[in-house]
Order: structure tokens, then C-alpha cells, then sequence
């Protein structure tokens, strides 16, 4: 036996021995089982980490023995790569999931207090475990083993050998795997009538909803720099699925406070903490098996009936629980008036699930149009820009609106008098963008952003100024501080804000062009010129190259020289076009090498501007993220140390 | 008053129409080349004569609709980017429309059921550690 499998194999005994134990523990209210659950979550944890590093060294050791290893490496691929070709298959990337849900499980028995509530969010983390360790036993062993011992491996996808890609999965599995523990801390704390997971799940929701945001965040810069295409969303169901729990746990992230502060919307956070793991294991699932690009894959892919298996356990469970404790999560009423903080909190939730259910919709009904006329269907942009947009520029303009009004109710005079400032600033961006002949898409877009801006801005300024007595000359910072979490929050507005922004630059604004360059002949597009320098070539054990060498001038002032190129692999006879992108603060030039020789290349070309808003966008929302999980201790004594401040 | 005519300004402005280009058209039909690309993320040949064929469309006044059809009936269903607005596909518009009515109509519901007790400032409440909190 393969010893890595032998690893995983004793990893899922353990599991599911803590699995249980953690249960029975808790409910027969004994705690030397509790003790033996532990140390068995340990162990499973330290064979999951040990079998990782088993296939980290296959692949490090070009062991093609290894059907897996030589599925997605080859000797020539770079060291750097056969690293991360650890997940680039569908068992290795399921082991991932597993080895982060392990860290997570340590990180859990490490940082929360031993009680029952602890004990019972384990018992369901170490559920989730014992799946993944199961599929990687059965279904999706890595460590299966040829017959025969390979030269040499099939290689890794060329699209697949660069840094974004490298980073795309294993952040995006952070999320997924924190939205396990996310929910676990949701089912336990209804199985206990607890309402203490609400206050013990912030600071994992938030972890959770950051790494989400950063999976998000390298795909689409992967699609945009390495598919080449000019883009970096299509609305294809893969992506989909990483954007589904993003949704809904942005909304149970701002329903939890109603239940901190108001003992309400019980039932609805435990929907939310239950849709947001549905759609990990389903975005785990379509992107494994390819149930959604091909719907036939579903009689075919051995993950198929496990995965439903599991999303149907989850939703029973769920039922179950919520059937069983009603009475502790009726909620009492939450709302004084339709103009208060609530009330927007309830919007918000509502923009964001109906997103989260249109786009699992779309995402979903090529499998329902064949099982109803035998015709897949395709669910192109279109369909979700129509949907999608109304409900977007709706949730920034609510996001603005939010910040304006007060928890528990508002005098309408007050309410305008507050809007007064940023209804101007909409005005004047509205007017100024028009002005400048940009497109009145354009406008509305930048107008909400200035809009939603000044609220955040103004609300800042009346803390400052609130806290001016407290406080005294270091009031602007001490707030901030002293309200981590808010304004965590409002730092991940604003880069909500900018991103919206961005993707309405880069939807309307956008333009591009098809030309012939001849050799050291300039060609003006817009205020760029490009002049075509000649091309190279690159020979190397693991690709040939032909790189075109382009330079970008704008006036007289040369800005770059670009080389997009066009790339054939070797081992797996692949061609891909590497483009290559110049980018000014608020416009990108990108290149794409369409072909040519000597004399002359086709080039595509785009002007893609406010592209780097988006970038800039989702480090801003990160950070805010991370702002937010500032712990206390770190600012008690700069901030709590004044006479007299209890909070 | 004055927000009245604003609004109403707004609105006008809003529903300004730009004139029909190809950029318009081939975002909502696939090339039919057999690549599965949106027509206007696909360079080749088939696709460079398609782009003549909607031009031709539009010179001859066609409106976006007129021409995605007749694109319809020349290369059949599978040239749209959607599934056409007929039939259970139908059922893939209607969604999104009904579950936002049936959203509003519970948050308006629940605005209606007004109530709760204040236990505190939230703004407080949340932004203190939950160590504190259980204490």
C-alpha cells in the first residue's frame, strides 16, 4: 500500500472516530471522550498534513509511478510548478481541501474555548473532514498507483504554469473550507440554543469572507492575464460557483449584527450560514466534475453521487435542526421603522441573496433545459448583466443610503439633512461626467460611487467629532480603533465601491481593435501608438516561444515595449497566447499576438480602462477584512485607556 | 418640487438611446464556427462574416431584435447567447423577477411587524471582542 494513501486512510479512521466522539461528548455529557475526540482531530489533522507532503514530494521527485503525478507534471516542468501542479487535478485539489479544512480544525481547538459549543462545531467540522478523507480513500485517491513506471509525465497545463493560477485555488479553498466552519458553529449553536455562535462566528465568517474575496480576486486576474481574452469574468458556471457563498455570506455577515444587537433574524443566519456551505461543496463539485460544461458527466463522474449525497445530508440536517429547535429560533421583531439601519440591513440581505439565487438560476438551468426539452442551453453574460446590473447599482446606492441612517429610527428631517451632502456630490459627479462626454452608464456609476463616498466620508467626520470630547486632538484615529469592526466594514465598502466602479469602466468604456502592424511602421489607436519592433524566438525544453516586440508610445514619450507571444508546449502540444498588458493608472493597453511573421504581426488590440480599480478594489475590501478582525487586546491600551471608556 | 424635476431629468437623460453598432449585436449571438465563443470574443473567419452580415443588417435600418432573428433563422437556435424568450425557457427571466417580488414582499412584511427590544447600542455591541462579550 502507497504510504500517502496509507496516511489518508488512518486520517479518515481518526476523523471519523473524533467525528462521533466529539457528538456522543457532548451530548452524553462526557468529557474523557471529549479529550479522545480531541487528540483524534489532531492526529487526522497531522496524517492529512503528512499525506500532502507525501504528494508535494512525488511531485518534487517526478515520481510518475504516481498516475497522479504523471497526469500533471513532466521533468522539464519548472520546480516552482510541480509545487503547484499538487492541485491542479481534480483528487489533488480535493486533498487541498482537506489539508486546509485540517488547519482549520487545529486552528478552531486552539483559539475557542472548551465548552459544549466548541465541542459540537468540531463534531461538524470533523463531519465535513470525514467526506473529503472518504472521496480521497475511494473516488479520488491521488496516490493510485501505473503498472508501469513513465519516462516521463503528460505535463502541466501551460494555462495553468503562473502565478495567479497558483494562488487562485488555494485562497479560494481557505474560503471554502472556512465556510465549513462557519457552519458548523451555526448547526451547533441551534442544536444548544446558543446564540453565542453568532458572537464566536464573527471573526471566522469575516477570516472566511476574506480568503472568498482573495479566490475570487486571482481568478478573475488569472482569466484576464493568462486566457486572453481581454476579460476577467464570463459568467461561466466555474466561476459562478466561487461567487455564490461570496453572496451569501456577505449577507450573513451584516445579519449577524442584527442578531448581536437584537436577537433577531435567528432563522435567517442559520439559512445563510447553511446556502453559503451548499454552494462551496457545490462550486466544489461542478468545478471537479464538470456537471454543468457537460451534462453527461453526471452518469460518468464517480464524485457525482457522493457530492449530491452530502448536499442533501447537509439540507436534512439543516431541516431537521431548525424543525427541532423552533422555539429558539422564533426571533422577536427587529424593526422600530422602515427608516433605520435595520431596515436597511434587510435590503441589503435581500439584494444580495436574490443575486446569490439568480446566479445559481443561470448557473443551474442548463441542466434544467435538458431535463425538460433535451436542449442544453447556453447561459452567456448576457443574461447575467441584465439580471445582475439592476440588482448592483441598486446595492451600492443602498450602500450609501445605509451609512446615513441611524439604528432604530430616523426623523425624516434629520435623514435629508444628511443626504443634503451626498445627493450634491452625486449631482456634481453626474453633471462633471457628462461634461467630460463620457457615457451615461459611465456617469450613473461614477455619480452612485461619489454618492455612497460622501456618506462614508460624512459619517467618519461626525464620529470623529462625536468622540472630540473623549478623545481629544486624536479623536480621527482613535474612532477608528475604537470601532474596528465598522469601519473594517466601511473600508470594504469603499473597495466594493471602487470595483464597481472598474467593471463600468471596463463594460462601457471599453475599446478595441484588430490591426495588421507592419514592421517599424507606427499605427495610431486612440492617443497610443504602436510600432512593431520584430519578433523572437524561444526554444526550450519545455516550450517554443515566438515573442513580438511592440512598442507603446504616447506623444513623443515612449511608455513600454510589450511582448505578447504565442506558446506551443511540448509534452502536451498545446498552443496558448501569453498576452502582455501595460497599465496606466486608469487605462490598460492590452495585447494580444494573433500571429504573423517577420515583417508583420496581427494584433489585437484593447483599451481597457479603470481595470486596476478592480485590483485595487479587492486589496482595499481585504484589508478592511483584515480591520475589522483586529483584535482587542492590540488597541485596548491606545484606545480603552482613557477614564471612564468601558466598551 | 426640485427633486421632482430632477428626477424627471434624470430619467430623460437615462433614456437617451445611442445608435445600434455591431458591438451591440455580437454580444448576444455565439460564432458558429464550432469554437463556443461569444461572437465578439472570436476572430476568425466565420465570425469576420457574420460581423459583415449584422453591418449589412443594420445599414438596411434593422432594429437589434430584427436582426438577432433573423440570425435566429439562418443559423437556428443555438446562434443565441440566451436561450430564446419562449416556451420553459421563459422560465429562466421569470426567476430573477419572481424571487426579488417575493423578497420584498416578506421584508415588506416583516417592516410591517414593528417591535424590538433595544439591548444596547449596537454600534457598541459589535465592535466589542466577544471575550468581553462572554464574560
Amino acid at each position: 500500500m502507497n504510504i500517502g494513501y496509507f496516511a489518508v486512510f488512518v486520517a479518515l479512521v481518526t476523523a471519523t472516530y473524533s467525528f462521533l466522539a466529539f457528538y456522543l461528548g457532548v451530548k452524553n455529557k462526557n468529557s474523557k471522550l471529549l479529550r479522545n475526540a480531541e487528540r483524534s482531530a489532531y492526529l487526522s489533522a497531522l496524517l492529512t498534513f503528512l499525506a500532502s507532503f507525501i504528494l508535494i514530494y512525488y511531485f518534487l521527485t517526478d515520481n510518475f509511478k504516481v498516475e497522479y503525478v504523471a497526469t500533471y507534471s513532466s521533468r522539464a516542468l519548472p520546480t516552482f510548478y510541480k509545487f503547484t501542479a499538487f492541485w491542479a487535478g481534480s483528487d489533488g485539489s480535493l486533498l487541498l481541501w482537506a489539508a486546509i479544512l485540517a488547519g482549520y480544525s487545529v486552528a478552531f481547538l486552539r483559539l475557542e474555548k472548551k465548552d459544549a459549543l466548541t465541542a459540537l462545531s468540531m463534531a461538524g467540522i470533523m463531519g465535513v473532514q470525514t467526506f473529503f478523507l472518504l472521496l480521497l480513500s475511494t473516488v479520488a485517491n491521488p496516490f493510485k498507483e501505473l503498472n508501469f513506471f513513465l519516462q516521463d509525465g503528460i505535463g502541466l497545463n501551460p494555462l495553468l504554469q503562473t502565478p495567479e493560477m497558483a494562488a487562485h485555488p488555494p485562497t479560494l479553498f481557505m474560503g471554502y473550507a472556512g465556510a465549513a466552519v462557519v457552519f458548523s458553529l451555526a448547526i451547533a449553536g441551534v442544536y444548544l440554543a446558543e446564540d453565542r455562535w453568532v458572537i464566536r462566528g464573527r471573526k471566522w465568517i469575516v477570516f472566511t469572507w476574506i480568503w472568498l474575496t482573495q479566490g475570487i480576486f486571482w481568478g478573475a486576474i488569472w482569466a484576464y492575464k493568462v486566457l486572453g481574452w481581454g476579460g476577467y469574468w464570463a459568467w461561466d458556471p466555474v466561476e459562478n460557483s466561487s461567487l455564490l457563498p461570496w453572496l451569501t455570506l456577505s449577507a450573513l455577515m451584516h445579519s449577524i449584527m442584527i442578531q448581536e444587537a437584537r436577537r433577531a433574524m435567528k432563522l435567517w443566519n442559520i439559512l445563510l450560514a447553511f446556502a453559503t456551505f451548499e454552494f462551496v461543496i457545490l462550486g466544489t463539485f461542478i468545478t471537479r466534475s464538470g456537471v454543468i460544461s457537460s451534462v453527461h458527466a453526471f452518469g460518468q463522474s464517480g464524485l457525482t453521487a457522493p457530492f449530491v449525497s452530502f448536499m442533501l445530508a447537509v439540507l436534512i440536517l439543516t431541516l431537521w435542526l431548525i424543525y427541532e429547535r423552533g422555539e429558539y429560533i422564533r426571533s422577536e421583531d427587529v424593526v422600530e421603522s422602515s427608516v433605520s439601519k435595520e431596515a436597511t440591513f434587510l435590503f441589503n440581505n435581500l439584494i444580495l441573496v436574490a443575486s446569490a439565487m439568480t446566479v445559481f438560476w443561470g448557473t443551474i438551468f442548463p441542466l434544467v433545459s435538458e431535463g425538460l426539452t433535451g436542449y442544453k442551453v447556453t447561459i452567456g453574460p448576457p443574461f447575467y448583466n441584465q439580471v445582475i446590473t439592476p440588482l448592483a447599482i441598486a446595492l451600492m446606492i443602498l450602500l450609501g443610503l445605509c451609512i446615513a441612517f441611524p439604528w432604530r429610527k430616523s426623523a425624516g428631517k434629520d435623514l435629508a439633512k444628511k443626504l443634503r451632502v451626498p445627493f450634491v456630490a452625486f449631482l456634481i459627479a453626474f453633471s462633471a461626467s457628462l461634461a467630460l462626454k463620457l457615457k451615461i452608464e459611465m456617469a450613473l456609476a461614477l455619480a452612485i460611487f461619489f454618492f455612497s463616498l460622501t456618506t462614508h466620508i460624512q459619517q467618519y467626520i461626525q464620529d470623529t467629532v462625536a468622540f472630540s470630547n473623549e478623545y481629544k486632538s486624536k479623536s480621527y484615529l482613535r474612532v477608528i480603533l475604537r470601532r474596528r469592526r465598522r469601519y473594517g466594514g466601511y473600508t470594504v465598502h469603499l473597495g466594493l465601491l471602487l470595483v464597481f466602479v472598474g467593471v463600468a469602466g471596463s463594460v462601457y468604456d471599453q475599446t478595441f481593435e484588430n490591426v495588421k502592424l507592419e514592421l517599424n511602421q507606427p499605427k495610431n489607436i486612440g492617443e497610443y501608438t504602436f510600432v512593431y519592433r520584430g519578433l523572437k524566438f524561444e526554444d526550450t525544453p519545455l516550450k517554443t516561444a515566438w515573442i513580438a516586440q511592440v512598442e507603446v508610445w504616447k506623444g513623443d514619450k515612449l511608455l513600454t515595449v510589450l511582448t505578447p507571444g504565442i506558446e506551443e508546449y511540448k509534452t502536451r502540444g498545446e498552443e496558448i497566447r501569453r498576452v502582455d498588458v501595460y497599465s496606466e493608472p486608469l487605462k490598460d493597453i492590452y495585447l494580444i499576438f494573433n500571429g504573423g511573421g517577420k515583417d508583420y504581426i496581427f494584433l489585437e488590440i484593447k483599451i481597457n480602462p479603470l481595470v486596476n480599480f478592480i485590483w485595487l478594489g479587492c486589496w482595499i475590501m481585504t484589508f478592511g477584512g483584515i480591520f475589522a478582525l483586529i483584535p482587542r487586546s492590540l488597541v485596548s491600551k491606545y484606545v480603552f485607556s482613557e477614564r471612564g471608556v468601558t466598551a | 418640487m426640485k427633486i421632482r424635476y430632477f428626477i424627471i431629468f434624470i430619467f430623460l437623460l437615462i433614456s437617451i438611446s445611442s445608435a445600434l453598432t455591431v458591438e451591440d449585436v455580437e454580444k448576444d449571438v455565439m460564432c458558429v464556427c464550432g469554437c463556443g465563443k461569444v461572437l465578439e470574443n472570436c476572430e476568425c473567419g466565420t465570425a469576420e462574416k457574420m460581423r459583415k452580415e449584422i453591418e449589412g443588417m443594420i445599414a438596411r435600418g434593422m432594429s437589434k431584435e430584427e436582426i438577432i432573428s433573423e440570425l435566429q433563422a439562418t443559423y437556428g437556435k443555438e446562434v443565441l447567447v440566451n436561450p430564446p424568450k419562449e416556451g420553459v425557457f421563459l422560465g429562466l427571466w421569470y426567476y430573477p423577477v419572481a424571487i426579488t417580488i417575493a423578497g420584498v414582499s416578506i421584508v415588506y412584511a416583516l417592516l410591517k411587524r414593528r417591535g424590538g427590544k433595544w439591548y444596547g447600542d449596537p454600534d457598541e455591541t459589535i465592535n466589542v471582542d466577544e471575550d468581553y462579550l462572554e464574560r
